[in-house]
């Protein structure tokens, strides 16, 4: 259980010096949205440990055993369920620590927590200046502005790679235009159908008035 | 197959809904507008008091789109379900240079709520001198009070182009944000 | 802009002597062309505000349709239902802003409840000086 509030503590010991900045980079960003104070931590016992895989034989350095290990990796795909991006996603950092933060609280109180641990983001407000933002992340805070959704699920129905998502989502969560929430539905969104029909639609009409598609 | 789609312009008198229309009917626009008789005529000379009509053409005639205009004031929101069935799409405008345009912007929501949660909604902050932050920030703030999540941006009624822009937001957050426009949401 | 109307004393008085004429009369009200209320006397409770601006919206749109299809103007609007009768028609020409709504029982016959909004719209009129002696009047 945690005592006086400190921050908790992140140790990086295969992490280059630019790895560690975009870590804390990331770290402030995440501010708003964390529960606990977070900070990189060079020396001394860590609450959780962020190993890079894609270097062989490196092994890690000592830990404190109650430390909780994340896998980093180019290819999270190829290394076991819990390995997150490197280079580091804003979104995957939140999901991780936040469920740490639970961890080390020792209690599961947490009011957007969901005992099968699906995590989306919702749209607090649109940002004023969006008109200027490239018009494919239009489609993310179209598909973010009612419902909760995975970054797998944006991706999915905006049809845009899960990188170009992360960096609309780093400027939403650094204007704090977004939040965290829990979802519900875990599959492919429903409405495929009725997304071609208003696709057909939107393309029609944008003809007309001499704009591409 | 001979398609109709319906979108509704709405919004307090002044606002630009008959220019809005009149600069992309392909038909010359049919207005209800009557002299006004109570503050508003220190302001504008006429108010919609039903609705304003216009009509888009798709594809030589395969398609249109209905164009229609609503007075914003809670008084006619009857009118709303003239309109209802087949409504893909609302855009709200407000008036940059009225005094009362956050008034009138919260009047129209607070009418139009359960309507406008349940389809794509484009807020459009019109006769504005340039790019107004505060307003904008206001009508997000008006927009939060009623429980709504909605782009809002600023525009010239009398542009085709920015009318136009209006409906491309529109027709993305149709698009990527909407399985069953009209249907109710999660608020 | 200044608006010259009849005093509203004297719109109830109309309404009075109307409800007074027929006992099927339901509902009879001036509405403002904008869609607010001006006067009114119903028999029954009904929704003041509402049926003023659908008083309003139902004469601007009839106008629209007869302007747009026939360039002509709208006199009368008379509506059918299975109950009851309606009738509307601008009080005193096109720049008046007033409307008259009159609402009766299926019963009465429509001729009558026409003639006696004719009766009551020309009544308020004649108990004020025309818009032309009124300079002011701009509507």
């Amino acid at each position: 259980m945690l005592g006086q509030t400190r921050s908790l503590k992140i140790a990086c010991p295969n992490f280059g010096i630019e790895e560690k900045g975009a870590l804390r980079s990331i770290l402030g960003l995440l501010e708003p949205y964390l529960q606990e104070p977070w900070e990189v931590s060079e020396a001394g016992p860590c609450d959780v440990c962020f190993v890079n895989v894609d270097q062989p034989n490196d092994a890690a350095p000592a830990q404190d055993a109650a430390s909780r290990v994340v896998r980093c990796a180019q290819r999270p795909r190829l290394h076991p369920q819990g390995t997150i991006h490197r280079p580091l996603r804003p979104h995957e950092v939140l999901a991780v620590l936040s469920d740490a933060t639970r961890q080390l609280k020792g209690n599961d109180r947490d009011d957007t927590c969901r005992p099968d641990g699906h995590w989306g983001f919702r749209l607090r407000a649109w940002p004023l200046d969006f008109i200027k933002w490239p018009k494919p992340w239009w489609r993310v805070l179209a598909c973010i502005a009612r419902e909760a959704h995975s970054v797998e699920q944006i991706a999915e129905r905006t049809g845009l790679p899960a990188k170009y998502i992360d960096v609309c989502m780093e400027r939403l969560m650094a204007a704090q235009l977004v939040e965290r929430l829990a979802y519900t539905s875990n599959g492919a969104l429903a409405g495929a159908g009725l997304k071609q029909k208003w696709s057909a639609l939107a393309s029609r009409l944008l003809k007309k008035f001499g704009f591409a598609r | 197959m001979n398609e109709v789609y319906k979108i509704v312009f709405m919004g307090a008198p002044g606002s630009g809904k008959t220019t809005c229309i009149a600069a992309l009917s392909d038909i010359p626009p049919v207005s209800t507008d009557v002299p006004c008789t109570d503050a508003l005529q220190e302001t504008k000379d006429t108010t919609t008091v039903a609705l304003d009509y216009g009509e888009l053409r798709l594809d030589g005639d395969n398609g249109r789109l209905l164009l229609y205009g609503l007075p914003g004031q809670s008084r006619f929101s009857y009118m709303f379900d003239v309109v209802r069935t087949g409504l893909f799409g609302a855009i709200v405008l407000v008036d940059a240079s009225s005094e009362g345009a956050i008034d009138g912007l919260a009047e129209t929501l607070e009418t139009y709520r359960e309507d406008l949660a349940s389809i794509p909604l484009v807020v459009a902050i019109n006769k504005s001198d340039g790019p107004s932050h505060a307003l904008g920030l206001r009508c997000q703030q008006a927009l939060h009070a009623h429980g709504l999540v909605a782009p809002v941006t600023t525009m010239d009624a009398r542009r085709r182009d920015d009318v136009v822009q209006l409906f491309e937001v529109l027709l993305t957050l149709l698009e990527f944000g909407f399985d069953h426009p009209g249907k109710g949401r999660a608020t | 802009m200044s608006i010259v109307l009849p005093s509203q004393p004297h719109c109830h008085r109309a309404l009075d002597t109307l409800l007074h004429r027929c006992d099927g009369v339901v509902a009879a009200m001036f509405a403002l062309r904008d869609g607010r209320s001006y006067a009114e006397r119903f028999r029954s409770t009904l929704p003041v505000n509402k049926f003023a601006a659908m008083s309003s919206s139902l004469v601007a749109l009839s106008n629209s349709v007869l302007r747009e299809i026939a360039s002509d103007a709208l006199n009368y609007l008379l509506i059918e239902g299975d109950a009851h009768k309606l009738v509307l028609c601008k009080v005193a020409g096109s720049k008046s802003p007033l409307i008259l709504s009159i609402m009766a029982k299926h019963e009465i016959n429509l001729g009558l409840v026409l003639g006696l909004a004719k009766m009551c719209a020309k009544e308020v009129m004649e108990a004020e000086p025309t818009e032309s002696a009124r300079a002011t009047q701009t509507v």
